[in-house]
């Protein structure tokens, strides 16, 4: 009481009443009095006939109306448009990007390519700035910098290696010994140079054809003036063997006995190799108090500060640019215009690589399109099925239904897992049979369920009723008066069924349940990611974004499309 | 007064139903695991074949002409497989009391008892579970009274939104950014679990489950607080709590006393499902953090095809299931005198 005490005062003092008010309505009240004439009183419309009259306003179709309420859901408006980005991007990349178009001439698995494995994401108008250029952070010691500085100095490279230089090292004491640190961001995708790759000679004439009309130089760097071209395509080979002769005899006159030297050419015979002909200069083992690190390596710098190069030199002491034997050329060259020759477009991956050397961008676009295909494919399905066996359930009822009901109830109580796994087994030579199988058979069971409560709800309508006092057959009844009723859920119903499709494919496919083989999947780009989520996260993010992205925009789509069709929400809102 | 009579007609009911299904479902699949084609090359690497071969027989799986094997009849390995359930054969190999459940031949060459895998691959997967049960419902609890406290305010779309986004986006997803994470910040915790050696209740042991923990309860927190906001803003806007309200309750009391306990009517067994389920694991999230548990054992009874390992973690997923299923039913009459269960139209 106290409550309404309290608020009744409150009231009262806030209504103040003027006597000029009062008076106003005095008047008003003799007014009504004094002009009552029967007169005045006229029936309207009673001329007018309004029982056909059109409505001037005009009818909303119940679609109409569910599109109007779905557009006041700003969420949902945005996870649609989000959506149809990426649908977009799942339809439009794989058939027009030139990367998931790979001629199986060039390469049989399409873009693929071990020399531009693990590179990071990359786009060409960041190109130096270290966002979103393909450099990755390294910390790198001091002899390991020069010598980076002295290849991206050198004519060797056409391509930088260090992106943006470390201008204050960080001195750091370890073992005693004084070491700079340096914190550079290296290029990824400077890959540099291979070591005499064969090429048959048709394909050695293109390749300088390709490098002349690109401005790269001929076949021995040299442009039209014979002056050497700025980045050329073809480089000097280099004489490994020649030089580790040479070594060897440096190495013994060092004082290095005679059983060892065969292990230490062997070490940087290995070294030559890892660096895929990159390294053009003279490397000498590290020392070690009076004798040599077994596998740590320095390069050797002249009295000018400068490397000494290992080029391959004839008789003339003329620099060595391709060999020929056996019908085919020895080659060096730059494998980033390599590449772009033979591909036909330039190494740069919006979303890097995998470790596989698979672009991401198109590969995880082919992924989201094989997805989302069998989304749509399944849910399809599950739809079509549900609503067969859901109707017939829902409009006989009794004891058809009461069987129908006992199946559905066993069929859920299955792990998915299980059926899927024997239908798997079944169809072992067709995994992508067995994994449609295998989504359907538990899949529908939900439309069902959804499309009996509808029946079941809609059958007991008068209008029903009256439909069938006028003689109408069931399957008039079916698909003219209930069915229309209950599509607006049941399609919603299976657009919230993609989303948990897509979630099935990509987890069975990352736990290698199911094994589609060479088909891009997003499953399958998470589980190659997650072996190399330690040194390169970004081939895990990217395709885990992704899916997040999908999976949250179908959900605020579909419920967004759920609350529109619930035509007793209607008004609630407002 | 609750109906206890007609509760316990509609439990026994169920669980009749319960059993005559998983019957069913254990038929079906036993007649086509077993119509598979077993031999010792499909089975485990290093097998040995006479082994393999004895206890074939001696299950009854297959018999012997003229030096090969054959597989008997379906429905007279169906009748063996009853039978070996209660009173199961002498093994040709050991001499001792063979087992009932068949032999999983891909984790040992000889064969090993399926029941004998299961058990030890228990704690792991309790312990996490149970850990990641003890952190989800009382946090996502709080939350979802929290949320629906602060119902249409930034706090409210704040949070719903993050619940939506859990909601949606896989746990594996999300399991395997954590531990991308854990990576980059160069690894405060164990990211796998398999990797640290350690009495299962201990420390180390603990702080190696921290991350799946964390990836298996984000989820169920966000389900957990979107099931009761969605609840308690259904309650706290009903006719009794205006009358709590009216007759002196202030606001705290009477969202304590009576509209929480109101929408935990349809939690409780929610969480008391859960309980039943934290036997079996989650396959993905003990993949991700490589958790021996047994999730794992079903994932590896699949890629290696492990028929009879297969045939016996299904199953226990089905039961696990249907239990579960059984138990949030009944709760449901037993925490809510208004629903009479099995109750007719009277």
């Amino acid at each position: 009481m106290k409550i309404f005490g309290k608020e009744l005062f409150k009231k009262k003092n806030k209504v103040v009443v003027s006597d000029e008010m009062l008076d106003n309505f005095e008047d008003n009240l003799v007014g009504v009095n004094s002009s009552l004439n029967e007169e005045k009183f006229v029936f309207t419309q009673s001329n007018v006939a309004i029982y056909d009259a059109k409505f001037e306003t005009k009818p909303v179709s119940y679609f109409r109306d569910c599109f109007r309420r779905f557009c006041k859901n700003k969420s949902s408006i945005v996870a649609a448009i989000i959506l149809l980005i990426l649908v977009l991007y799942a339809i439009f990349v794989p058939a027009f990007s030139p990367m998931s178009n790979v001629p199986a001439s060039v390469n049989q698995n399409g873009m693929q390519d071990d020399y531009f494995a693990n590179c990071l994401p990359k786009l060409e108008m960041f190109e130096g700035t270290g966002f979103w250029d393909g450099s990755r952070e390294q910390i790198i010691s001091e002899s390991v910098h020069d010598m980076y500085v002295k290849i991206d100095e050198s004519e060797d490279s056409n391509y930088d290696l260090i992106v943006i230089d470390d201008e204050d090292p960080e001195e750091r004491v370890i073992l005693g010994q004084r070491i700079l640190q340096y914190t550079v961001k290296i290029d990824t995708y400077t890959v540099g140079n291979v070591n005499t790759i064969t090429l048959s000679p048709e394909r050695y004439q293109n390749l300088i054809k390709w490098s002349i009309e690109h401005g790269y130089g001929d076949e021995k760097g040299l442009g039209k003036d014979g002056q050497s071209v700025e980045s050329p395509t073809f480089k000097p080979l280099i004489d490994v063997d020649g030089y580790l002769e040479e070594y060897s005899n440096w190495l013994l006159e060092q004082g290095v006995s005679e059983g060892n030297i065969p292990s230490m050419l062997d070490s940087l015979r290995q070294y030559y190799l890892n660096s895929r002909g990159n390294y053009f200069f003279k490397v000498v083992h590290a020392r070690r108090g009076a004798g040599f690190a077994p596998n740590s390596f320095v390069p050797l710098y002249d009295n000018n500060d400068e490397l000494i190069d290992i080029y391959m030199r004839d008789e003339n002491n003329e620099l060595v640019y391709a060999t020929y034997s056996g019908g085919v050329y020895s080659v060096r060259f730059d494998y980033r215009q390599y590449f772009e020759f033979n591909y036909g477009f330039k190494p740069v991956f919006i979303f890097g690589t995998t470790s596989g050397g698979r672009d991401i961008f198109s590969r995880l676009a082919e992924g989201a399109r094989f997805s989302l295909f069998l989304g749509l494919c399944i849910a399809a399905c599950n739809f079509i099925i549900g609503i067969i066996w859901g109707s017939i359930a829902g409009y006989y009822g009794g004891r058809v239904d009461l069987t129908m009901e006992r199946i559905t109830d066993i069929i859920a109580a299955i792990p998915s897992l299980v059926i899927l796994n024997i239908v798997n087994v079944y169809f072992a030579n067709n995994n992508i049979v067995g994994l449609i199988l295998a989504l359907i058979l538990p899949g529908w069971i939900g439309t069902a369920s959804l499309t009996r409560m509808q029946f079941y709800r809609f059958k007991g309508q008068e209008y029903v009723l009256a439909s069938r006092t006028l003689g109408a057959k069931d399957t008039r009844l079916i698909f003219k008066h209930i069915f229309p009723n209950a599509i607006g859920t049941l399609v919603t119903s299976s657009v919230l069924m993609i989303p948990s499709v897509i979630f099935s494919e990509s987890s069975l496919t990352y736990l290698g349940i199911i094994n589609l083989g060479d088909t891009a999947t997003v499953g399958v780009m998470l589980q190659e990611g997650q072996q190399s989520m330690m040194t390169f996260p970004h081939a895990l993010i990217i395709p885990a974004v992704f899916v997040a992205l999908l999976m949250i925009c179908f959900n605020l789509f579909g419920n967004g499309l759920r609350d529109a069709f619930n035509t007793t929400l209607r008004g609630a809102e407002d | 007064m609750r109906d206890w009579k007609g509760l316990g007609i509609y439990a026994i009911k169920r669980i009749f139903l319960m059993i005559v299904t998983f019957l069913i479902i254990l038929t079906i699949c036993f007649i086509l695991i077993r119509l598979l084609p077993l031999n010792p090359g499909s089975v485990a690497p290093g097998t040995d074949p006479d082994i393999f071969y004895d206890r074939m027989v001696a299950l009854g799986r297959m018999y012997e002409e003229n030096g090969e094997y054959y597989p008997t009849p379906i429905f007279e390995q169906y009748i063996r497989f009853w039978s070996d359930l209660f009173f199961p054969g002498i093994d040709p190999i050991t001499g001792e009391e063979m087992s009932r459940f068949g032999y999983s031949w891909s984790i040992n060459a000889s064969g090993v008892n399926p029941w004998d895998i299961m058990v030890q691959r228990f704690p792991p997967t309790i312990l996490i579970n149970v850990y990641s049960m003890v952190i989800a419902v009382p946090i996502g609890i709080l939350l979802g009274i929290y949320m629906a406290l602060k119902k249409n305010k930034w706090q409210d779309y704040t949070l719903s939104f993050l619940v939506m986004v859990f909601i949606s986006v896989p746990s594996f997803v999300y399991a395997l950014l954590i531990q991308t994470t854990n990576y980059a910040l160069g690894q405060p915790l164990p990211s796998l679990v398999s990797s640290v050696e350690a009495p299962w209740v201990s420390w180390e042991m603990f702080q190696a489950m921290i991350l799946p923990v964390i990836a298996m309860s984000l989820g169920s927190v966000a389900g957990y607080s979107r099931y009761t906001r969605a609840e308690l803003t259904e309650v706290l806007t009903s006719d009794f709590m205006l009358l709590a309200r009216t007759k002196g309750l202030t606001r705290f009391q009477a969202t304590v006393r009576h509209a929480f306990r109101n929408s935990l009517v349809p939690i409780f067994p929610m969480i008391l499902g859960e309980f039943i389920s934290v036997l079996s694991g989650s396959i993905v999230i003990e993949q991700v953090f490589s958790i021996n548990g047994v999730g794992n054992v079903f994932l590896t009874s699949i890629t290696q095809s492990d028929y009879d390992l297969f045939l016996f973690v299904g199953m226990f997923y089905t039961i696990i299931g249907l239990v579960g299923g059984l138990i949030v039913d009944l709760s449901y009459g037993i925490v809510d005198p208004r629903i009479r269960m099995g109750g007719g139209k009277q």
